[in-house]
């Protein structure tokens, strides 16, 4: 298994370095790619200069300029990120957001729990799951 | 009809009488003529009753006087000449005919034919007597009641009855026997004969009285009418053609209209007082008072006069007729302009009274345009209001609950980076900042629940509550495996309501019920219905907890209200505000009983 990088796209700081924290907390040692804004990332993913695909996208909602769910429908709609595991990290569990992060093709929905240790854990699982167990969409060639 | 505006005072006693209404009889048609009938005529018979019994009487003793032989009953005067017995028979039958006649509506069938038998008879006598006359034929008739010695004064044939006299029985026995009988054109051919009758009679009485015996004996030689018969003739006059009063000739004398008013008026004393005047001019010529053209002169001077003061007081009574009529008229006319007046006035008002009520309803109009564009603009407003809450509670969701987990996280951080550098009491704020900051997030929580509740829309479907308290009770029992807890749940406590936020009314409920007997050595939740007395029904959850002062009941419901402290029951306040808001939002009531120590029951109904 390739060491491939996390695009984290987040526009708060603080959940930048608590999200970076929890990840070595849980021993996952993976590059974290930061993206502040949808804009960011999506030049970052589709951009002219394309690096290698991340493992996988850790996609917050409530971004300035385009937002999460703004940018999961364009990673979508474009050839080469169409498979690309996304996984919605956020505050909100509004019906609404869940709904469309879904139907817009999210692989995953997860809620932000305010109590750190429970946070540390969440982000345990999510990397252990997406990392290690799951088993990645084919790379293009 | 038409009723006569100035009542005279000069109509005659008889016509007061004759005019009490009653029904016409026999068929005969009342006449419409507007000014010769006013009134009804009765059929009180004075005048033809009277004229009938005095025939009868007449007949009687003429025929008395016959039979006895006493000439003062026959003729009035031994130098008149006298009423022959056929004569008297005649007027004896006339007489008989007309009382049958005129009452038959109050006899028997029979009487009217004895009427018309006495009449026939009388016009048989009268034709027999006629032909006698001109054919010369003698019938025997003249002497078959009583013998006439020859030589009678003015008598031709002994027995036998005068020309005009046999005429005028024909004539009243036919007028007796048509007494009822119309002609095609509604005219009444009786008083047409009894008016030849009249005339002839009256010739006989002017003759008598001015001495002219041509004028009662037609023909120099032959019998003359006496003059007892002559009056008997003007009695069946006056009686036969009083008979029928409301018709033709009588009529119009009985007519309350103002001709026949100054026929009544003037007609007898015209009648009299030319009558007199003749008589008078005559009787002082032949005294030899004054020559002939003296007495024409004098004759025609004292006519003129009396004609004169005549027609002059019945002028006068005319105008003062006419003068109440015209008074009246002039009342009438300002009844009617006050009428027509009051008519403008009415319609005018009712004219403004439709104008301010078509004003009305365009203003109602109006109005309900303005209510109408009112709550469309308060609709628009309220779903502006409910998008921004919306908008509100969205970001709320996102951005309360980042700072919250920066200070937990950076809390944490603290205690795992700077742990040697911290003492104990460092550490143990930190604790607590975190458990606030825990709280704070919880909190939060409860209040979006609360605020979605408030905005999810609704949908009724029929749902089995005993179910959803089931799968609730079901839950918790895996959550705290190790507690007594009996659960009793009734089935089928159907209701129509939304699913989802039934669910959550239901969970809040059960969960309460499950947190505040924690403690019990054994809990008893119960869940049922029942109905009230207004067949409402009323859902329950029941339980042995610690329960609650009634004294703080009102405080239940209310959002951040809790009775207990964080410490002794976890909770955030929230949960029966937000079973508030969902069972109003299903237009029910919530309330509590309990008492503490020994338990809490939750009511609700839905749809009130």
């Amino acid at each position: 298994m390739y060491n491939k990088h996390i695009l984290l796209v987040e526009d708060n700081p603080d959940d930048v370095e608590l999200t970076i924290r929890a990840l070595k907390r849980s021993n996952i040692t993976n590059e974290v790619v930061l993206a502040r804004d949808g804009a960011e990332a999506l030049e970052i993913l589709l951009g002219d200069s394309p690096s290698d695909m991340p493992a996988l996208v850790l996609l917050d909602l409530k971004l300035p300029k385009v937002d999460g769910l703004q940018a999961l429908e364009r990673i979508r709609a474009d050839e080469r990120t169409k498979l690309l595991p996304v996984v919605i990290l956020t505050s909100s569990t509004e019906e609404q957001d869940v709904a469309r992060g879904y139907s817009l093709g999210c692989n995953s929905y997860i809620r932000k729990p305010v109590d750190f240790d429970q946070f540390v854990k969440a982000v345990q699982e999510l990397g252990l799951y997406w990392l290690v167990l799951n088993e990645p969409p084919p790379e293009r060639r | 009809m038409i009723r006569a505006v100035g009542e005279g005072g000069g109509s005659s006693q008889f016509h007061s009488c004759l005019f009490t209404s009653i029904d016409m009889i026999n068929g005969l048609e009342q006449t419409d003529k507007a000014n010769t009938v006013i009134r009804q005529p009765c059929r009180f018979f004075v005048i033809p009753a009277a004229s009938g019994i005095t025939l009868v009487m007449v007949g009687g003793i003429v025929l008395a006087g016959w039979l006895f032989g006493i000439p003062v009953l026959k003729s009035i005067h031994p130098d008149l000449v006298t009423m022959k017995a056929n004569t008297a028979l005649c007027f004896l039958l006339a007489g008989v005919a007309l009382c049958f006649l005129i009452a038959f509506p109050f006899v028997s069938r029979s009487c009217r034919f004895i009427g018309y038998g006495a009449a026939f008879i009388v016009f048989l006598i009268g034709i027999l007597s006629l032909l006698e006359y001109l054919t010369g034929f003698d019938f025997r008739i003249d002497q078959l009641l009583f013998q006439e010695e020859t030589g009678a004064v003015g008598t031709s044939h002994p027995g036998r009855m005068a020309l005009n006299t046999a005429v005028n029985f024909i004539l009243i026995g036919l007028a007796l026997l048509l007494l009822n009988t119309k002609t095609h054109r509604g005219l009444l051919p009786a008083q047409f004969l009894i008016l030849i009758e009249g005339l002839i009679t009256l010739f006989a009485i002017i003759g008598y009285a001015y001495n002219v015996p041509s004028f009662y004996g037609i023909l120099p030689g032959f019998t003359r009418m006496a003059l007892n018969t002559a009056f008997a003739f003007t009695a069946a006059f006056v009686g036969i053609l009083w008979a029928r009063p409301d018709r033709e000739v009588t009529a119009f004398l009985s007519s309350k209209s103002l001709g026949g008013r100054i026929v009544r008026l003037q007609l007898p004393v015209v009648i009299l007082v030319i009558f007199l005047l003749g008589w008078l001019h005559l009787w002082g010529e032949r005294m030899g008072f004054y020559d002939s053209s003296f007495g024409a002169a004098l004759h025609a001077t004292t006519f003129i006069i009396i004609a004169y003061i005549v027609i002059y007081f019945s002028s006068a009574r005319l105008n003062r007729a006419d003068a109440v009529r015209r008074q009246a008229e002039d009342e009438l006319k300002k009844y009617r302009d006050q009428l027509e007046e009051l008519v403008k006035e009415r319609t005018a008002q009712l004219e403004s009274e439709i104008t301010e009520r078509k004003r009305a309803e365009e203003e109602i109009i109006k109005l309900n345009e303005e209510l109408e564009q009112r709550i469309i603009m308060r609709t628009a407003q309220l779903e502006s209001a409910n998008k921004e809450l919306e908008a509100f509670s969205y970001s709320v969701s996102h951005d309360l609950r980042a700072p919250l987990r920066s200070i937990d996280g950076f809390s944490a951080a603290l205690m795992e980076d700077y742990a040697d550098s911290l003492d104990e009491r460092a550490k143990n704020y930190i604790t607590r900042i975190r458990s606030g900051t825990v709280r704070m997030a919880e909190l939060i929580d409860d209040l979006l629940k609360l605020s979605r509740v408030s905005r999810a829309e609704m949908q009724y479907v029929g749902v089995d509550l005993s179910v959803i308290v089931r799968s609730v009770a079901e839950e918790l029992r895996k959550m705290e495996p190790d507690r007594d807890v009996e659960f009793i749940i009734t089935d089928s406590a159907r209701a129509d309501c939304d699913p989802h936020l039934m669910k959550i009314v239901l969970e809040n409920l059960i969960e309460n019920a499950f947190k505040f007997t924690n403690g019990k050595p054994h809990a008893r939740i119960e869940f049922s219905m029942s109905m009230s007395s207004d067949m409402e029904r009323v859902y329950f959850v029941r339980d042995n907890g610690v329960g609650f002062d009634m004294r703080y009941v009102d405080k239940l419901f209310g959002v951040f209200q809790r009775l207990h402290t964080v410490t002794e029951f976890p909770g955030t306040g929230i949960g029966l505000a937000t079973v508030k808001r969902i069972i109003h939002r299903h237009g029910g009531r919530v309330w509590a009983e309990g008492e503490v120590g020994k338990g809490a029951t939750f009511y609700f109904t839905l749809e009130s």
